[in-house]
């Protein structure tokens, strides 16, 4: 039972805490309604200020000393539409009292940013248009002695049907004076929207920075311009000064840290103060690995001249080898660059003697992620015999990367030309429809699927770049459907004499010398003036030859640095057909080729018309088979046994096979110097 | 007495015929040398033929005879197993006389050194020389023979086949060269 007089006693308390909470609460909602007339003053200088419209959703005030600001958008306007370029779900300004007091206005050393979704395109956009007039207003505003903002940000790239990447920025900027201390960390999330109640998402592993300025009279000294992660470590130092910037560093990649170092986030702002806590980003270093990247010596400078960006030059030293990187970067819509990288800088002009020396210019227009321009890489290639120097180029239109559901990179273009110069030859190929699916989970082993049109057929094929040995090896292997032979004749010559669809397999292997080998086949096709038949043709006396329709063509083939080996070769024809093998091997001819003409054929010879009626009138097919050997510049010949030769030993006199024997070998000589002078000769 | 005549005429065309080359240089002091070393070879007496051709070459650094001697030295210094010094003369034979008659074999001597010496690099740049020496296009036959007799009086003899090259000393397989 209840005290009557104590309730009494407790009555008038009571009903006190009541009316203070109601005058608390009356004074907040006066306090609040009061702010919240600023809005509209407030996005009018905002959007005067930065050339650019600006909504606020609401302005409030938090007991005790906090102004909170919701919802405020700055918009990208294209024309009569505009766009969102930032949202910003909350801001929160703890008040310093005692000074918004004596200065009679809102002074505010803090700033939390709680929640802000930055699209990429439009905040560059934005930036392109007004980035004067923003720099200009941020310079104008009152600046404090000191003042601290932490935000977190994400950076939201245009989704892609299937796909979408966003960047969280936890970013801590501090002003002490005229230091500036910024660090955060960025972490980057790819969505699949693969099932659309359950989307897939992969985080790549966060990277922590710290950064240390401190403002000079004209620019800023940069203290310290740190990055971590799991397997990386850069620290880098300089200066800005008179729109140039000047860094001085290193990078370590390996295996350093256990886990990334960097920023624990809480969703709930008023867990703590604004829900940050800062982690230890003390690093335990575990060591490196085999697979390290290691860039010392960096050293940069770059000019910034807007739109413009001068890089005179960036130099590095990567694993011994010194780079340096020279050109520029036009910011505009698209982003162009224009940028060399070399190797041994100051021995450029002796690059063929060493195949350390390469180069790479890579020259283009960067658009929403899709890339229009050339990479051409000057090397030297290192053969048996020498050192050469060789060019290749590539023409991408339309080159595009993003990442798959699982995490692997795919690179796809609408064309790729495909360009190599070197001491003795000229490739060229053309792809279309062009794609690729990089695999770079695994440390040792990288691969590549590749789909693509290649002229007016098809090629797939299976890379692999296995890093797990002490020397770098690469596997291709590759099927080509229905390509029109002639148009591969820049890759292997004599495909400029084959009329007709090609269809291959094969198989590319390099480390440090390169082998190719496989099979190819043709169903249904021409031959114009291959090497073998126009001799074949002049010896024989048969010109048909140099044009030869047949059903089906196919060998296999090895190409190294020193031979070329055609394997099974299998030519059936009505005219004539082949069977057999020629390799050349450093000059070297090995060779064994079967023919078999049918007598009707023959028969048109006026050298063997002869011979065909002495000895083939029951011979429906004539057996060819000869030797090839000797250097290739003066092949050795030998006719091989065969019915037809037997026959034609035994039906003519030992001087008359002398007498034949030495026609043909003026008939080799007269073929060998013709060859030599390019078929201009007299006899 | 006519008989006497031609029996006479008939051996001094023999004796010229058959030491090709000496009879002219016989009046001289260096035909006089090779002559001898000639004769010496002849009565397989090689030391005495090698002293007489190495003074030659010592003595006459500009004798007409000289691709002759080199290559009798380089055979004389293989056949003692001096290798070093017959891979030096053949070499210096083979690059100042590549039209020499001996060409070919001091080619095969200087393949044998380089083999016996390990040297497979250096044995297959003399396989080329080699292969490509002659050129065969065999219809009917199934070699064609290339022969030479040194002044070490050795008789050699290079066969080519389609595919390999056998070379002789007289008449024994000296050297095989397949390809």
């Amino acid at each position: 039972m209840i005290n009557s007089s104590a309730f009494y006693r407790i009555k008038p308390l009571s009903f006190a805490v009541l009316i203070a909470a109601l005058l608390f609460f009356f004074v907040i909602a006066s306090i609040n309604l009061y702010v919240n007339r600023f809005r509209r003053p407030l996005e009018a200088w905002l959007s005067k200020g930065i050339a650019s419209s600006v909504s606020i959703g609401h302005i409030g005030y938090v007991f005790p000393n906090y102004i909170v600001v919701e919802k405020v958008r700055v918009f990208k306007r294209y024309g009569q539409t505009q766009k969102v370029a930032v949202f910003v779900r909350k801001i929160v300004l703890p008040l310093n009292l005692l000074k918004s007091l004596v200065l009679k206005k809102p002074a505010a050393e803090k700033m939390y940013i709680d929640g802000a979704d930055i699209f990429y395109f439009e905040t560059i956009a934005l930036a392109r248009e007004n980035g004067k007039k923003i720099t200009r207003f941020i310079a104008s505003l009152p600046q404090p002695d000191t003042f601290k903002a932490e935000s977190a940000c994400v950076l939201i790239l245009p989704p892609k049907i299937d796909s979408a990447v966003r960047m969280h920025i936890f970013n801590t900027f501090e002003m002490d004076h005229d230091k500036f201390f910024d660090f955060g960390t960025l972490k980057i999330e790819r969505i699949f929207l693969l099932n659309q109640a359950h989307p897939v998402t992969h985080e790549v592993m966060p990277l922590a920075y710290n950064c240390e300025l401190s403002r000079v009279k004209d620019g800023f000294e940069i203290e310290k311009l740190e990055m971590k992660r799991h397997n990386i470590y850069s620290k880098l130092w300089g200066n800005y000064r008179n729109d140039t910037l000047q860094l001085n560093g290193f990078l370590y990649t390996g295996h350093f840290f256990p886990e990334a170092p960097g920023l624990r986030y809480r969703q709930n702002i008023f867990d703590h103060e604004l829900g940050f806590t800062r982690k230890d980003s003390s690093v335990k270093v575990i060591g490196s690995s085999p697979y390290d990247l290691n860039i010392f010596d960096i050293a940069c400078t770059a000019k910034f001249k807007y739109p413009n960006i001068y890089i005179v030059p960036l130099s590095f030293s990567l694993g011994n080898i010194p780079l340096a990187i020279n050109g520029q970067f036009t910011l505009g819509d698209p982003v162009e660059a224009d940028l060399l990288l070399q190797s041994f800088p100051e021995k450029q002009n002796d690059r063929s003697s060493d195949q350390r020396y390469f180069s790479l210019r890579a020259q283009g227009a960067l658009r929403q992620g899709i890339y229009n321009g050339k990479f051409i890489f000057d090397y030297a290639r290192r053969t048996k015999q020498e050192t050469v120097p060789g060019q290749a180029e590539f023409y991408f239109k339309n080159l595009g990367f993003n990442y798959t559901h699982d995490d692997n990179l795919k690179m796809s273009a609408e064309k790729i030309n495909f360009s190599q110069v070197s001491k003795s030859y000229k490739h060229d190929l053309e792809f279309s429809n062009f794609s690729a699916l990089f695999d770079f989970k695994s440390e040792k082993i990288k691969t590549v699927n590749v789909n693509s049109r290649l002229y007016d057929g098809l090629i797939s094929a299976d890379g692999r770049l296995d890093l797990s040995g002490s020397r770098t090896a690469v596997d291709l292997n590759a099927v080509v459907r229905s390509v029109t032979a002639m148009k591969l004749d820049s890759l292997v010559k004599q495909f400029g004499n084959i009329e007709g669809r090609l269809n291959s397999r094969f198989h590319w292997r390099w480390d440090e010398l390169s082998t190719l080998k496989g099979r190819i086949a043709v169903k249904g096709g021409k031959l114009h003036d291959y090497d073998f038949f126009v001799w074949l043709a002049g010896t024989f006396g048969l010109p048909e030859l140099r044009h030869v329709n047949f059903d089906f063509l196919s060998l296999g083939f090895f190409i190294d640095d020193t031979a070329l080996k055609l394997d099974n070769i299998n030519l059936k024809s009505k005219r004539i057909a082949a069977r057999g093998y020629y390799g050349v091997n450093s000059g070297m001819v090995a060779s064994k080729i079967a023919l078999a003409i049918p007598r009707d054929e023959l028969a048109k010879s006026e050298k063997f018309k002869p011979l065909v009626k002495l000895v083939g009138r029951d011979m429906p097919l004539f057996d060819f088979d000869f030797q090839l050997s000797g250097s290739s510049d003066a092949m050795n010949f030998k006719w091989l046994d065969s019915e037809f030769k037997d026959k034609l030993k035994k039906a003519i006199p030992g001087f008359v096979e002398r007498g034949i024997e030495r026609q043909v070998e003026t008939i080799l000589d007269k073929n060998i110097i013709e060859q030599k002078t390019g078929g201009e000769h007299e006899q | 007495m006519n008989a006497f005549k031609k029996i006479l005429v008939a051996a001094t065309l023999v004796y010229i015929f058959s030491t090709p080359r000496t009879f002219a240089f016989s009046f001289s002091e260096e035909g006089r040398l090779y002559s001898d070393a000639i004769s010496a070879a002849k009565q397989k007496d090689y030391d005495i033929a090698f002293a007489n051709l190495h003074t030659l070459v010592n003595t006459f650094p500009h004798t007409k005879l000289m691709d002759r001697a080199l290559f009798a030295l380089g055979e004389y210094y293989f056949s003692e197993g001096d290798y070093y010094d017959a891979e030096h003369i053949f070499k210096h034979f083979a690059h100042d006389y590549p039209k020499s008659r001996g060409y070919l074999f001091a080619m095969a001597y200087l393949r044998e050194i380089a083999r016996l010496k390990g040297l497979d690099s250096e044995a297959a740049e003399f396989n080329k020389d080699i292969i490509s020496f002659m050129q065969v296009s065999l219809l009917f036959r199934d070699y064609k023979t290339y022969k030479y007799i040194s002044p070490m009086h050795k008789r050699y003899k290079a066969v080519y086949f389609i595919d390999k090259v056998e070379f002789y000393r007289d008449d024994k397989q000296f050297s095989v060269l397949s390809y």
